[in-house]
């Protein structure tokens, strides 16, 4: 079987929850030997020196079966190619790898055209996109978050897009819904990362039985030995749970307001001390508002009692995940929008972090309430403030969190899934069980798992 | 500061307006719309250039000269237009009258009135009244360039000269424009239809055609492209009029291929928007490659008006069943394209619309009828047209078959070619848009041909959203009106309204 991988962006260009997720699973393809291409898209956010003149499709570095699609005339409005060599050139592609299998991650900097053209192409190949957000359904970036108050969308209607953009009228709303679903129509199946996306797809309109669960690819970086071979630490045993950090896109809809609001309450309901690690970065994309705040609470400037000490820590690499989580304890993931997936539980499960999450869409969908994280309402700072308490001073809840843990599913598994999909039969998700553990952690005196940095301070 | 700097300065919105791109200049934006808004136009502090209204001191041309102001002269070479106001309520104003040279007038019209409610506020009047001036003059070749003078005649007697020293010259297209633009937004005492077919009746119809002819002299084609392969005989050649917005080329392409294989079928879009030629040949070669069809750019020169457009159209067309069409409509299911397909068996002498419907789902069209208005013919003392859709805005009934009507719209409207060869097409009097689908279809039935409406010619039509709307299409549609009432009032009183 020949597959056709088609990323927007490389990870590797421009980071980002969907290329790497697709990156992940073009990798795990290749380790296990299947004959898989990947075509990464690249526009002029990027570094503009990979664009070549007259190409549209070009290598990355020489790498085997890796190809940059160098996309310049992307429509935002109506979501297409407006530039007719990228269409000739990607048939043309399609026409020359000839793959049997392929698998769209998004159609933004392609344009909803090469669908169609994809099929038209090959129509004996297997189509298949996975719905990695809302941009579909959704002209507001795909949030589902109504423009005007920020309050969340539950369905998007002519009528109600109107009211978040009132430039545009309902008519227009009703023609766009039409033009992505006639792209959407050339699909044999779709693949949802949670049951949430699914299931709001197929209330849009998406027939049910063709749209399959399966989890994003991603590697486990708790097999790194920079975590494996980190020593326990013996401080581990004496301290409290009082470290909290955020991984993800400084932007608004990612809720770290929610953490300041909580901070204020905490600060004035407790007296317990905490630290809160920021990790992260893209503070350029953020409302003014959002960084203004940001870079009040980040300096000090707001006036937090001492005993709460904020940190931020800058963008980080998939290979620095060991380090940053040896610091923290418990992972905030306290998004204010419909969350597809959450790549940050991934992390937080295969380091053992519980996460703390926001009771919201696919969060809400994968963290176990009390089993193996916490969740709150989506904005509640009061609730999070309380969660912050509890989490400092129950005796055991760390651990028993921390523990049932699910890790995540291996890449190879989720390759396997993606195969039996393409072979026209159901993914089936794997019973939890299945799910590979996160590595042994060292265990200390009680039989807990110990952390790293303790470890290596002790040392 | 000139005239146009305090009118900026006085209103910073304006300012903000035209650096937006809305409008290009603040003499513009008074025109169209700051005089209609109660805001006022003064010229420079002090000047007696200053034009406006109201001045801050009346000018005194003549010893006892009623307040007054010229407040725009527009000219080409052969028409003229005055705009002003006066204090005409103690020695009315009797005609407005151009001078070349000496005291002889060399034509005279009686002034149309408006009211101009910034004025009132600046005489403090406490009822309405028209003291708004303004009359459009053909100037004969005789008078050539030459600078005119223009004055004002009272019912006493009495001349009085307008300063005119801020006369603008502008091209016949731009003139034409602010003319209809004027014209549609002008606010009257009493009703705007009723005293627009007086005046046309009176002879500005006539001046107004003269000017829309020497537009048309202009029309051409700017560029043409085919993109696709084009079939020798199309069973279908789809006639597109695009003016204002290109999106709808490629989405309505898209919409058809979404149901239908279109090889057999061709795709003619003629552009009324200079400005957007490139943007539609880049969508038709887009929408023809992706699409498998053939999709033909026609560029006019100029906003030609539906009539030409749609004639020029034709021309071009391969096909022998014209399927007319708006921008914003779309098949409403997939069996629409393979009915529209079916109708070219049985076109040859009809003419053939569809039940349209908007985009919640109700009925937007599925017939016209002409309605005699009760209360605009009263007003108007003649016998003024409504042009009426039938179920406009309900639910479907779900009715089915196929009926006559006195009229479908042009939205949508499929004939056999040579049924409209004999007719002559589209007829281009018309100004821009209105009412020359219902002409057609009048002169259709003349002919003892049907106009029909099939139910299952099943259609979207997103009304109103396919082009842009312009301040001179509103004075366009009061002539058009005048100009259908006109040729077709007489055999439309004959027969009973139907619906």
């Amino acid at each position: 079987m020949r597959i056709l991988e088609i990323s927007l962006f490389h990870p590797e260009l421009i980071r980002g929850g969907a290329q790497q997720a697709a990156y992940e699973l073009f990798l795990g393809m290749q380790r296990s030997e299947l004959d898989a291409t990947l075509l990464a898209s690249a526009d002029l956010s990027g570094p503009n020196a990979l664009f070549k003149p007259g190409a549209i499709i070009t290598g990355f570095d020489g790498r085997r079966n890796e190809f940059l699609f160098l996309s310049d005339s992307f429509d935002h409005a109506w979501l297409r190619n407006l530039n007719i060599r990228s269409l000739k050139c990607f048939e043309d592609f399609l026409l020359d790898r000839r793959p049997d299998v392929i698998h769209f991650h998004h159609f933004l900097t392609f344009g909803l055209e090469l669908f169609l053209l994809a099929r038209r192409a090959l129509p004996k190949a297997k189509l298949f996109l996975t719905l990695h957000e809302f941009l579909a359904i959704c002209r507001a970036d795909g949030h589902m978050l109504r423009t005007f108050d920020k309050t969340l969308c539950t369905t998007a209607s002519p009528v109600r897009c109107h009211q978040c953009f009132p430039d545009i009228s309902p008519e227009m709303f009703r023609l766009r819904e039409d033009w992505v679903k006639h792209a959407l129509a050339a699909f044999d199946g779709f693949i949802a990362p949670t049951a949430f996306v699914r299931d709001r797809y197929a209330a849009w309109g998406l027939p049910p039985h063709r749209i399959h669960v399966i989890s994003n690819a991603q590697s486990d970086y708790s097999r790194l030995e920079s975590w494996r071979l980190r020593p326990p630490s013996p401080a581990d045993q004496i301290r409290r749970h009082n470290r909290f950090a955020f991984f993800g896109q400084l932007v608004d809809v990612k809720g770290l307001g929610v953490v300041f609001e909580a901070l204020d309450i905490f600060a004035k309901r407790y007296e317990q001390e905490l630290t809160f690690e920021i990790n992260g970065s893209n503070l350029k994309f953020a409302s003014e508002k959002f960084r203004t705040r940001f870079e009040e609470f980040v300096s000090g400037k707001h006036g937090l009692p001492e005993r709460i000490k904020i940190t931020w820590h800058g963008s980080y690499a998939m290979t620095d995940l060991p380090a940053r989580m040896a610091r923290i304890d418990w992972v905030l993931v306290p998004s204010i929008w419909w969350e597809i997936f959450g790549l940050v539980l991934s992390e937080a499960f295969m380091f053992r972090r519980p996460p703390i999450a926001s009771r919201i869409g696919g969060l809400a969908e994968r963290v176990r309430h009390e089993t193996d994280g916490l969740l709150f309402d989506a904005g509640d700072a009061g609730e999070l403030a309380d969660i912050f308490y509890r989490c400092i001073t129950e005796d055991g809840l760390w651990e028993r969190l921390s523990s049932a843990s699910p890790g995540v599913p291996s890449v190879e598994s989720v390759v396997e899934q993606h195969l039996k999909v393409f072979a026209g039969r159901p993914a089936h998700e794997p019973p939890r069980a299945a799910l590979r553990k996160p590595s042994p952690l060292p265990l200390g005196k009680n039989g807990t798992p110990r952390r790293g940095r303790e470890v290596l301070r002790a040392g | 500061m000139d005239a146009e700097l305090a009118y900026l300065k006085r209103y910073p919105d304006v300012a903000a307006a035209i650096k937006a791109g809305k409008v290009t200049s603040a003499l513009e934006h008074f025109l169209n719309y700051g005089r209609f808004e109660g805001r006022v136009w003064l010229g420079p502090e002090g000047s007696e250039a200053a034009r406006g209204s109201p001045p801050a001191e009346p000018p005194a041309p003549e010893a006892a000269a009623p307040p007054h102001s010229c407040d725009a002269v527009l000219l080409t070479r052969n028409f003229l237009f005055v705009d002003g106001w006066a204090d005409d309520r103690f020695d009315s104003l009797a005609a407005i009258e151009i001078a070349t040279d000496g005291a002889q007038a060399a034509l005279r019209l009686p002034p149309c009135r408006y009211r101009r409610q910034d004025v009132e506020q600046h005489l403090s009047l406490s009822s309405p009244f028209e003291s708004g001036f303004w009359q459009l003059f053909e100037i004969p070749p005789e008078l050539g360039t030459r600078p005119v003078g223009l004055r004002l005649r009272l019912a006493s007697g009495q001349t009085v000269t307008l300063k005119a020293g801020n006369l603008v010259r502008l091209s016949p297209r731009e003139h034409f424009e602010a003319f209809l633009a004027f014209y549609g937004r002008r606010q009257l005492i009493g009703s705007l239809v009723a005293r627009s077919f007086a005046e046309l009746d009176r002879g500005l119809a006539g001046t107004i055609e003269h000017m829309h002819d020497a537009i048309r002299a202009t029309r051409g084609t700017a560029s043409q492209g085919s993109y696709g392969r084009r079939p020798s005989q199309p069973l279908l050649s789809f006639v597109c009029c695009i003016y204002g917005i290109p999106d709808f080329l490629f989405l309505q392409i898209a919409q058809f291929a979404r149901y239908s294989s279109l090889e057999h079928c061709e795709f003619i879009y003629v552009n009324n928007s200079p400005e957007l030629e490139e943007v539609l040949h880049r969508d038709a070669e887009l929408a023809a490659y992706l699409f498998r069809t053939s999709v033909n750019v026609i560029s006019l020169n100029q906003n030609t008006g539906f009539s030409y457009a749609n004639n020029v159209g034709i021309a071009e067309a391969r096909g022998q069943t014209i399927v007319v069409i708006n921008p914003d409509v779309f098949p409403y299911r997939p069996e629409s394209i393979a009915t529209l397909s079916a109708l070219a068996q049985k076109i040859r002498h009809n003419l053939i619309g569809g039940k349209l419907f908007y985009a919640d789902g109700t009925v937007m069209h599925e017939g016209m009828v002409f309605v005699p208005d009760a209360r605009l013919s009263a007003l108007a003392r003649t016998r003024v047209w409504t042009v009426e859709h039938l179920r406009k805005g309900f639910p479907d009934l779900g009715n089915g078959g196929t009926r006559p009507v006195p009229a479908v719209s042009g939205a949508l409207m499929v004939f056999d070619r040579a049924d409209y060869d004999k007719l002559g097409g589209f007829d281009e009097h018309f100004i821009y848009g209105h009412y020359e689908d219902a002409d057609l279809c009048l002169r259709f039935t003349a002919r003892g041909w049907k106009v029909l409406c099939d139910a299952a010619l099943t259609f979207w039509h997103y009304e109103g959203r396919g082009s842009i709307k312009r301040p001179e299409h509103a004075g366009a549609a009061h002539y058009n009106r005048w100009l259908f009432s006109r040729n077709w009032s007489a055999s439309l009183t004959r027969q009973p309204a139907e619906g």
